[in-house]
């Protein structure tokens, strides 16, 4: 088994809405994958059909090898699933939620459970409905951990927690990762975490997986141009990968996936006097790369970004 | 499975214990105390034959049903509006089988609770002394068979608070079935068989219905 997540033409429709479009997704085992959206792009439900808690109304998903529609409870066991607001019975103590969770899973380890709520400083005599949220993501977090999973899906996992209590979870997170061979998917709406841990990502824009490739090629596919030209900036001809266009003064900034020979060309066929280019974050590129219309992004999957900065493997669609 | 049962009884205790404060003030009213005269429609007294008039059951049909409402939307309702079917059901157990449990400690809890009344009334009325009229164990029967018929309202109330529907009348078609199922059953069981066969099998078409909308339903 090569792939701890597998999904083939997944699709789901909310009454007459599109929300996840044949979604193609590999996570190679092993993989930290950042599922990226603007809100309502699909992630949420995306995570919650691979945790089978929403049905595919087309399509298939495969969790370590196994159809999500038939998962064994063997398999789920080897499976953790952090749902989005870190839902848990708030009558509970943190003490009785280990209990009850450790219950169903025979190889649990009690002492990992026993050193993250040590190492987040939480006590078993708490009740979960006093806590904070970030001392309850804590929580759901030692819980999901417990029984030592091969494959973690957390979905927006950092959402409403303060930036110090989003840097420790993280960081719980990278401690995770440095263990032996753990998948980990999440979707998430703060780009500095992603950059900070996955080591891929997928972009879904209204329900389409638009970029699924190594995080780095993401930043250095999309890039932005400037362009001085010290006179009134001439109009640029429609070109292929163009995202967005502002001018400034005598200047125009473009902003391109890829930018290769062929664009530079369309630039440099407009006499500028200078042509710049500037390498944006990752929050900078996802940001440029989901802010126009949906369908003014031609797909094209499978094929090379111009420019070559994505494999034959990797995805990012471009522009019209 | 242990834990799952201990969940349940742990979230339905404040129900059943409201439940109980009930029937208590019922007994101890029919009992002849006065402590909750207060109450509309309370019976008070001990002049009628225990369990022969409505003194007992018209009341304990209201607070038996309510409680089995409040019982069957607080297990199924509630977890959904909460979100914790999320945390529940990716436990490594299969879903009918959590919800199977659910059904059972739910229906047991409302069996137990509702037969504490009668035990209690009929225990103190087979005692001499307490009333002035002859008693027999026989005269409990329709207490029971009311009883016995609560838990199809109960699986009314939960397939109508897992059921998802755009709207509240839809949403509470299964309780108005359910209800129109508990008319219907007490005027065909005139005999004790009727009286147990016909809530038992209603009551596993119900947790069927209850399995397979768990199965098919999204939890999003």
């Amino acid at each position: 088994m090569d792939d701890a997540i597998r999904t083939r033409r997944l699709t789901k429709w909310y009454g007459k809405r599109k929300v996840v479009d044949d979604l193609d997704l590999q996570v190679p085992c092993g993989t930290v994958y950042g599922l990226l959206g603007r809100n309502g792009a699909g992630k949420s439900t995306t995570v919650k059909m691979l945790a089978g808690m929403v049905h595919p109304d087309a399509g298939r998903a495969e969790l370590l090898g196994e159809d999500v529609a038939t998962l064994s409870p063997a398999t789920r066991a080897r499976i953790a699933y952090l749902a989005e607001g870190h839902p848990l019975y708030t009558w509970m103590t943190i003490g009785q939620a280990v209990a009850f969770t450790i219950a169903f899973y025979p190889n649990a380890d009690p002492d990992l459970v026993a050193q993250l709520l040590d190492h987040f400083n939480l006590s078993r005599k708490r009740k979960i409905g006093r806590l904070s949220k970030g001392q309850r993501a804590q929580v759901s977090l030692a819980l999901a951990l417990a029984p030592d999973p091969e494959l973690l899906i957390l979905d927006d996992p950092t959402l409403g927690l303060d930036t110090n209590v989003r840097r420790d979870f993280l960081e719980s997170m990278i401690q995770i990762i440095q263990r032996r061979g753990r998948t980990i998917l999440f979707s998430s709406h703060v780009l500095g975490d992603v950059e900070r841990v996955a080591d891929r990502v997928g972009v879904m824009i209204d329900g389409v997986l638009r970029v699924d490739c190594p995080a780095e090629h993401f930043k250095h596919a999309v890039r932005k141009v400037i362009v001085e030209f010290g006179r009134e900036p001439p109009e640029l001809a429609p070109v292929e990968g163009l995202l967005s266009e502002q001018r400034i003064g005598t200047r125009r900034e473009l902003v391109f996936v890829g930018f290769d020979a062929s664009q530079r060309e369309a630039v440099e066929a407009l006499s500028p006097k200078s042509i710049e280019i500037v390498e944006m974050n990752l929050e900078d590129a996802f940001i440029e790369y989901t802010r126009r219309p949906q369908r003014a992004l031609a797909r094209f999957g499978g094929n090379p970004v111009h420019g070559g900065t994505v494999d034959a493997d990797d995805r990012v669609q471009g522009a019209a | 499975m242990r834990m799952i049962v201990y969940k349940e009884l742990r979230e339905v205790a404040g129900i059943a214990a409201a439940a109980l404060a009930c029937y208590l003030a019922l007994v101890v009213s029919l009992m002849g105390g006065r402590v909750f005269s207060f109450i509309p429609l309370m019976p008070s007294g001990t002049h009628a034959v225990p369990f022969t008039d409505s003194g007992f059951s018209t009341p304990f049909m209201f607070i038996t049903a309510g409680f089995a409402l409040a019982l069957g939307f607080r297990q199924s309702a509630w977890e959904a509006v909460r979100g914790t079917y999320l945390f529940l059901l990716h436990r490594p157990v299969q879903r009918d089988w959590i919800f199977l449990i659910k059904l059972a400690t739910g229906t047991a809890v409302l069996m137990l609770v509702g037969s504490v009344p009668i035990v209690a009334y009929a225990w103190w009325a087979a005692v001499p002394g307490h009333h002035p009229s002859p008693f027999q164990w026989a005269m409990t029967g329709s207490a029971w068979e009311l009883l016995l018929g609560m838990p199809i309202l109960y699986l009314g109330a939960f397939l109508s608070g897992l059921r998802p529907a755009r709207w509240y009348g839809t949403r509470l078609l299964p309780l108005l079935g359910c209800l129109l199922l508990c008319v219907l059953r007490s005027e065909l069981s005139e005999t004790w068989f009727l009286a147990l066969s016909v809530p038992l099998v209603l009551c596993g078409l119900l947790a069927g219905c209850v399995c397979h909308v768990a199965r098919v339903r999204d939890y999003a």
